[in-house]
């Protein structure tokens, strides 16, 4: 897995050693599956390339946003959650991959 | 001459797993795979995809190509859809830069409609999500075709054959700007590549395409790096990279301003049909198809934006010319497309 550093976040959004379950998200053929999760604050969503391009996670949700910047295929990264919310997940290089996150306390 | 089947075969598998025209820099899954593995990617689909709330009929297929060619979806009545997406330059212009209203130059070049029933995304920028959303974005934009929606409704509203092609093809909805955007999309899904001689390759006429393209083939999945946008059939993956084009045009990044791999980032065009349809990149900046691989060959401006599939290539130049080879067997001889007569 890629180290934390490689991962930026926005403020509420920082990703650090497990703190508390980590729930896998894959990308595979420009979808995510699974295409919806539930996780709780301090709980890490990783998001792991097995697809065959470049993917480029994000969220545009207002007050959570978070990046993941180019992201190579068999490469994964770890995004923690320190706030409860939505967010719609997307990829910035293909529109159509997109994926809801659900933060609970 | 050409050799046998099997032996073509067999040299270009060994091709690709010794690495001879591929170099060291090459994708891990192409290298891993046979010619034939390679070829099961780039089949042609067997249907058209339509969405399940604009559905194909006949009639609407129709009245889109209609107002595909009506100029009066202008504010000067003397531009249509297909002045700039014209067939007769493979749904393109043939223009570095489009040309709007009055006559202005516009900041990008015309893409073509080629098999834009299966895009993602539409724009250069993907500023809409679906057809029917980017279908009236040209019309009514003041630089484009300068059409409001309301001039255009009531324009249609006042040709009798228009109002009742619109009760066949849409008997619930009357004609709005929704409908025309339904018809217009409908007309342009129905526009797609015909078989090129790179389809009879793979579909198993050998001889379809010459040893060089077939060679070019091979350097496109490994050691040139197109495949890695320039997937399957339609030479696409519908996705935005910066490639290195110089440019000052933000792309797909003025929508995401915060995502840096997104700034100087467009869509990544088909490749069917690609010789009949200079000059290339986003803005028309590259006049020939050997310029465009000499771009790739040397990366391009590096930039932090710049995706890192984009790196130089050190490609020979008959390892060049054997892609543009390839690049010319995508090209289909489609019947002409007939125009039709406008209701008055």
């Amino acid at each position: 897995m890629r180290s934390a550093v490689g991962v930026i976040c926005a403020a509420l959004m920082v990703t650090t050693p497990a703190a508390g379950a980590d729930v896998v998200v894959v990308q595979r053929n420009k979808t995510f599956a699974p295409s919806e999760v539930q996780v709780k604050v301090g709980d890490r969503v990783v998001f792991a390339n097995e697809d065959e391009v470049t993917h480029n996670v994000y969220s545009p949700t207002p007050g959570l946003e978070f990046q993941i910047r180019s992201q190579q295929p068999g490469q994964s990264d770890a995004v923690s959650f320190s706030k409860p919310g939505a967010l719609e997940v997307r990829c910035a290089i293909h529109p159509k991959m997109t994926m809801r996150v659900t933060v609970t306390r | 001459m050409m050799t046998s089947a099997p032996t073509q075969r067999s040299v270009l598998t060994a091709l690709l797993l010794l690495g001879v025209v591929t170099g060291a820099a090459h994708d891990l899954w192409a290298q891993s795979r046979s010619v034939d593995e390679l070829k099961d990617r780039y089949r042609r689909p067997q249907t058209v995809p339509f969405p399940d709330d604009n559905s194909f009929t006949q009639d609407r297929a129709e009245l889109g190509k209609l107002l595909f060619f009506d100029p009066r979806l202008s504010a000067s009545s003397l531009v249509s859809c297909a002045t700039c997406h014209n067939p007769a330059f493979s749904w393109g212009d043939g223009l570095p830069k489009a040309l709007g209203h009055g006559m202005r130059q516009l900041n990008r070049r015309t893409p073509t409609i080629l098999n834009v029933a299966w895009a993602d995304a539409l724009f250069w920028d993907g500023r809409a999500d679906t057809l029917e959303a980017q279908a009236l974005g040209p019309i009514t934009s003041p630089d484009e075709m300068n059409l409001s929606s309301q001039e255009l409704v009531e324009r249609l509203k006042r040709v009798p054959r228009y109002v009742t092609l619109f009760r066949i093809a849409y008997p619930d909805e009357n004609i709005t700007p929704a409908t025309v955007a339904k018809a217009l999309a409908t007309f342009e899904r129905t526009v797609v590549s015909g078989i090129a001689p790179f389809d009879e390759w793979i579909g198993g006429s050998e001889s379809a395409i010459s040893e060089q393209a077939q060679r070019g083939f091979v350097l496109f999945n490994t050691k040139a790096n197109c495949a890695k946008c320039h997937r399957a059939w339609n030479f696409t993956d519908s996705g935005f990279h910066d490639v290195g084009v110089p440019t000052e045009d933000l792309g797909r990044g003025k929508h995401l301003p915060k995502l840096g791999g997104m700034q100087h980032a467009f869509k990544t065009p088909t490749l069917r049909n690609v010789n009949r349809r200079a000059p290339y990149m986003h803005n028309g900046s590259v006049a020939t198809l050997r310029e465009v691989i000499d771009l790739y060959d040397t990366g391009g401006v590096a930039r932090p934006s710049r995706s890192p599939d984009i790196r130089p290539l050190s490609l020979t130049s008959d390892e060049k010319e054997a892609l543009i080879a390839f690049l010319k067997t995508l090209t289909s001889v489609d019947p002409p497309v007939c125009l039709p007569e406008l209701p008055r």
